[in-house]
């Protein structure tokens, strides 16, 4: 309680030295419960991206998990799916927007898989329950990820954002919109969330008893 | 019952073997029924167990099936690809995969996706129903769907998110319960809201129905009141708080019944083994014990009737019995021991060993029986009385002992009997043919009792003394002097006693002694009474005596006269000799002295001063009443002294002469005055007749009876008046019964003259009237 209060103060320190910075606009992405939210991606839907450079993203398996957590790639944007484990993995996606399936492999598949259309797309592994990834895919707007502090640094143009979490109380292809009035002023948005339970094994199951 | 000891012993062995069973059936019943419900308990909780791990396979096998199901891959494809007819078929083809009866596959939001089987009737809240499942998640729950129990588990399916639940579960019916009955032993039922039966081992019982009521009807009768059949215990079971599920498990007891019931019979069947046992050796036991208490009852009353040769055989005693019955052997032959001494005591002398009298008198009854002849020989010692005196009773008695011994020695005769009558009398009885025996043939009783009385006479030493003792022995012979031992005994002592008294060495009984004693005897006894009534049978008479130089009557003799009721006259001779005898001379005399002395008082009142002589024995003068006696009846008649005379004849003066002269001395000295009786014929020496103190000489009749005739008698006479006067007494002449003689007496100077010439002795009153009428002629 106390390091909240602690961090709460610090965020509206930190804040009272952006608003002195005048070329940028601060949003802070909050809980259910008022606290920072990591991993949330902001769309900005009023700035687009040029699509002429659109690189191979990557996402990693390193050590029984997907690096980064959620992936943030533009629409037709190829990703590539290499695995740093020693152990196989089988990468595969249910998701309407795009699902697919790496069946057992090590290293890095032969071809990248290319994203075409803009959603959001959870990544799990066959083998390994506890594996779980996100690419979301813009639709060739800029997007931004909150940091540990839930924060995320507007550009001063911005009009209007989308704001997706993977944790996210609503359907998981659903997004808010959240209007931006003043850049200079600092904003926040709530997102309420469920955290998932941490998931058992089987061998804890059987290892239990009552 | 009666009170004896067999009885009780029995009564208590049987009462305590009662006791003991009761109290090991009470402590057995009580105990057993503890055990009993601790045991019933106990087996609930062990099926509980059972029963909770039987789920819990069940519910791991869900778990399992669930946990694959969900984790395939393919059926996580179908889910995610929302296809029904896919959804569907893999959840039939996994339910016969896992043998699972219902499996339901639901959205996030509760909506139902699909299920395996068709008709369910949902909850109309699927999403309420769903979340309240998910607070079992990972752990079963039983659930009622369309009336039918479930154990159910709900997991999610993730790809990799939660996309959808699937719900797995197993019908839980009868099978199931019967199954857990066959692994608890118990009746195992399923219960639902409302005490709804869901499923039950107990086949009577409809589903739907009330289990608890059913339970509660089951009684069995047992021990005259109804026991229940069940005993229950419902745990609740992991379930929907909207419906709640619970397991009731339900012990029968009927088989613990039997077996309690089986055991409490085989106590009371062993108890009354037991009883019987005891009652059988109880009695073995008492019978050990008191016929040999029996036996000894009767032999103790044999004992009391004197039969001491009853011995007591006791043919399997105990040490104890045996003491007692050795005791009581014991007792017996002291006891006879003890009786033959008594009764030997009680027909012996103590002293001799010989019989005693009473014993004697016994035997001799059947001695006489027999038809033999006795002689029988009374033999007294003679002067024992002087050697107890001088010598000692010891002496006495040992004097005794050596003439029994002596006796013993010498009457050896058969059929012979020794006996000692008393003091110093003994008895023996000597067979008549032993005197005839060809060997003594010539010895007739005579010489018998001669020898008899050498043998005996032969000196004696005892305590070192040599005593000569001498025997005084009266014989009589049976049947001819005898007839009854009674008789035999005193005619053999009257003879002894002659012989004694008559100063014989033998003296043999002469036929009508014994009448004779007899005779004396009654007048004894007569004369005591006489004198003890005075009633007139006895009475004085008075001869006067004339004093010659007064010529007047101034003294008389009194002289006792006794005529019986029957007017028979006795002899003052006969009965004062018997009195003598008899020792009755004293209170005769004494009788006399106060006649007298009342009859010269009468006298003195009529102006009359009459002397009158009292005669009395030596017995007299040795009582020491006597003097004493005389002088109360003086002092009480206020007689004077000088007005009685006392008589003493020559014999009794010399008997116990210096005692007799000292009374003689005292009389004097009172005044009265003493005259020496029947002078001349006695023994009485000069010089002994110079030393008496006497005042009168009494000279006898025989020299007075024919004074005139006899010259001799007249210078007898004279001589002996002048001697008396030389010597200072005054001189009497008795017997005087002619002038002749009286005229004689008087030219010889005798002082008084008294005989049959003058008067013969008179009564009182005739006296008064013959002195009246002397007087007037003189």
């Amino acid at each position: 309680m106390r390091t909240s209060v602690l961090l709460l103060l610090s965020f509206c320190f930190l804040f009272l030295l952006d608003s002195s910075c005048a070329n940028a606009g601060q949003l802070t992405v909050l809980d259910g419960s008022g606290k920072p939210l990591q991993h949330a991606v902001v769309e900005l839907t009023d700035e687009p991206v040029e699509s002429a450079a659109k690189a191979v993203a990557v996402m990693d398996q390193i050590n029984k998990q997907f690096v980064p957590f959620i992936l943030t790639i533009q629409k037709g944007q190829l990703v590539n799916f290499p695995n740093s484990d020693d152990i196989r993995h089988h990468v595969y996606s249910f998701s309407a927007v795009k699902p697919f399936e790496l069946k057992l492999y090590a290293g890095t598949p032969n071809q990248p898989l290319k994203f075409e259309n803009a959603g959001v797309v959870v990544l799990g592994c066959n083998i390994h329950d506890s594996m779980v990834g996100y690419i979301y895919i813009a639709d060739d707007k800029q997007v931004l990820v909150s940091d540990a502090n839930g924060l995320v640094t507007l550009p001063n143009s911005t009009k209007q954002v989308t704001v997706w979490h993977p944790y996210q109380d609503n359907d998981i292809d659903s997004r808010q919109t959240v209007q931006i009035v003043n850049t200079t002023a600092p904003m926040s948005v709530t997102i309420k969330t469920t955290y998932p339970a941490p998931r058992n094994t089987f061998g804890e199951r059987f290892g239990q008893h009552e | 019952m009666n009170n004896s000891f067999k009885h009780k012993i029995i009564s208590l062995c049987i009462l305590l073997i009662l006791v003991t069973a009761g109290m090991s059936l009470a402590s057995f019943w009580w105990s057993t029924s503890k055990f009993n419900e601790a045991q019933v308990q106990r087996k609930i909780q062990v099926a509980q167990n059972v029963y909770q791990q039987y789920l819990k396979a069940r519910e791991q096998l869900l778990v399992t099936a669930a946990t694959v199901l969900t984790a395939d891959f393919g059926f996580k494809q179908a889910v995610a690809t929302r296809d029904a007819q896919t959804i569907s078929s893999v959840l039939l083809n996994h339910s016969r995969r896992i043998d699972a009866d219902l499996m339901l596959l639901l959205d996030v939001k509760g909506d139902l996706i699909s299920a395996n089987r068709e008709g369910l009737d949902f909850p109309s809240d699927t999403r309420t129903w769903m979340q309240a499942l998910q607070s079992h998640t990972d752990h079963s729950a039983f659930v009622v769907l369309s009336e039918q129990l479930y154990q159910v588990i709900i997991l999610p399916v993730r790809a990799p998110r939660t996309i959808a639940y699937s719900i797995i579960g197993f019908e839980v019916g009868s099978a199931v319960a019967l199954e857990l009955k066959e692994l608890t032993g118990m009746e195992t039922s399923f219960v639902g809201a409302a005490d709804n039966l869901k499923a039950s081992s107990l086949t009577a019982l409809a589903l739907g129905g009330d289990l608890f009521t059913f339970l509660a009807a089951q009684k069995t009768t047992r021990w005259l009141s109804q026991y229940p059949v069940y005993e229950s215990a419902e745990v609740s079971l992991p379930s929907l708080a909207s419906n709640p599920v619970s397991l009731v498990l339900s012990a029968d007891l009927t088989t613990q019944y039997q077996e309690f019931d089986k055991m409490v019979l085989t106590i009371i069947l062993l108890s009354l083994g037991t009883i019987l046992i005891g009652f059988i050796t109880s009695g073995i036991v008492a019978k050990n014990l008191t016929t040999p208490l029996s036996k000894l009852t009767e032999l103790a009353k044999r004992f009391a009737k004197g039969d001491y040769s009853a011995k007591l055989e006791e043919a399997r005693p105990t040490q104890e019995i045996c003491q007692l019955v050795d005791a009581f052997n014991d007792m017996g032959e002291d006891i006879q021991q003890r009786e033959e001494q008594i009764r030997f005591q009680a027909s012996h002398d103590h002293l001799t060993g010989f019989f005693n009298r009473n014993a004697a008198l016994d035997k001799l009854h059947s001695m006489l029986s027999s038809g033999a002849e006795y002689y029988f020989i009374a033999i007294d010692i003679k002067g024992l009385r002087h050697i107890n005196d001088k010598l000692g009773p010891r002496v006495g008695d040992d004097c005794i002992k050596a003439v029994a011994k002596r006796i013993a020695e010498i009457n050896t005769a058969e059929g012979g009997l020794n006996v000692r009558l008393g003091g110093d009398e003994f008895l023996v009885a000597h067979p008549a043919s032993a005197c005839a025996d060809p060997q003594s043939a010539v010895l007739g009783i005579v010489e018998c009792a001669e020898m008899l009385n050498q043998g005996l006479s032969k000196p004696y030493t005892v305590q070192g003394l040599d005593i000569s003792l001498h025997f005084s022995i009266g014989v009589v012979h049976y049947p001819k002097q005898a007839h009854t031992p009674e008789d035999v005994v005193r005619r053999a002592l009257i003879a002894v006693d002659t012989a004694a008294h008559d100063g014989h060495d033998v003296y043999y009984y002469q036929s009508g002694e014994d009448e004779a004693h007899l005779e004396r005897l009654q007048i004894i006894d007569e004369l005591k009474h006489a004198i003890a009534n005075d009633d007139g049978q006895l009475f004085m008479t008075y001869q006067p005596k004339l004093n010659m130089k007064t010529n007047r009557i101034d003294k008389v003799e009194s002289l006792i006269r006794w005529q019986r009721k029957n007017g028979e006259w006795v002899s003052p001779e006969l009965f004062i000799d018997l009195a003598e005898q008899s020792g009755l001379i004293v209170e005769l005399t004494q009788w006399v002295v106060k006649t007298v002395v009342s009859q010269v008082a009468n006298w003195v009142r009529q102006g009359e001063r009459i002397k009158a002589a009292i005669n009395v024995s030596a017995q007299d003068i040795a009582d020491k009443n006597f003097l004493s006696h005389l002088k109360t009846l003086l002092d009480t008649y206020n007689v004077k002294p000088e007005l009685i005379t006392i008589e003493l004849t020559e014999r009794d003066m010399i008997e116990n002469e210096e005692k007799g002269i000292a009374v003689l001395q005292a009389l004097k000295q009172l005044g009265v005055q003493v005259s020496l009786d029947d002078y001349g014929v006695g023994q009485t020496s000069l010089g002994r007749l110079k030393m008496l103190p006497i005042d009168e000489l009494k000279l006898d009749k025989v020299f007075i009876l024919k004074l005139a005739q006899s010259e001799k008698d007249q210078f007898i006479v004279r001589s002996t008046i002048t001697l008396g006067h030389q010597l200072g007494f005054s001189v009497v002449a008795e017997g005087v019964e002619d002038k002749a003689s009286l005229e004689l007496l008087e030219s010889m100077q005798c002082d008084y003259a008294q005989g049959y010439y003058l008067s013969k002795p008179l009564k009182a009153a005739d006296f008064d009237l013959w002195l009246g009428r002397y007087n007037e002629v003189g």
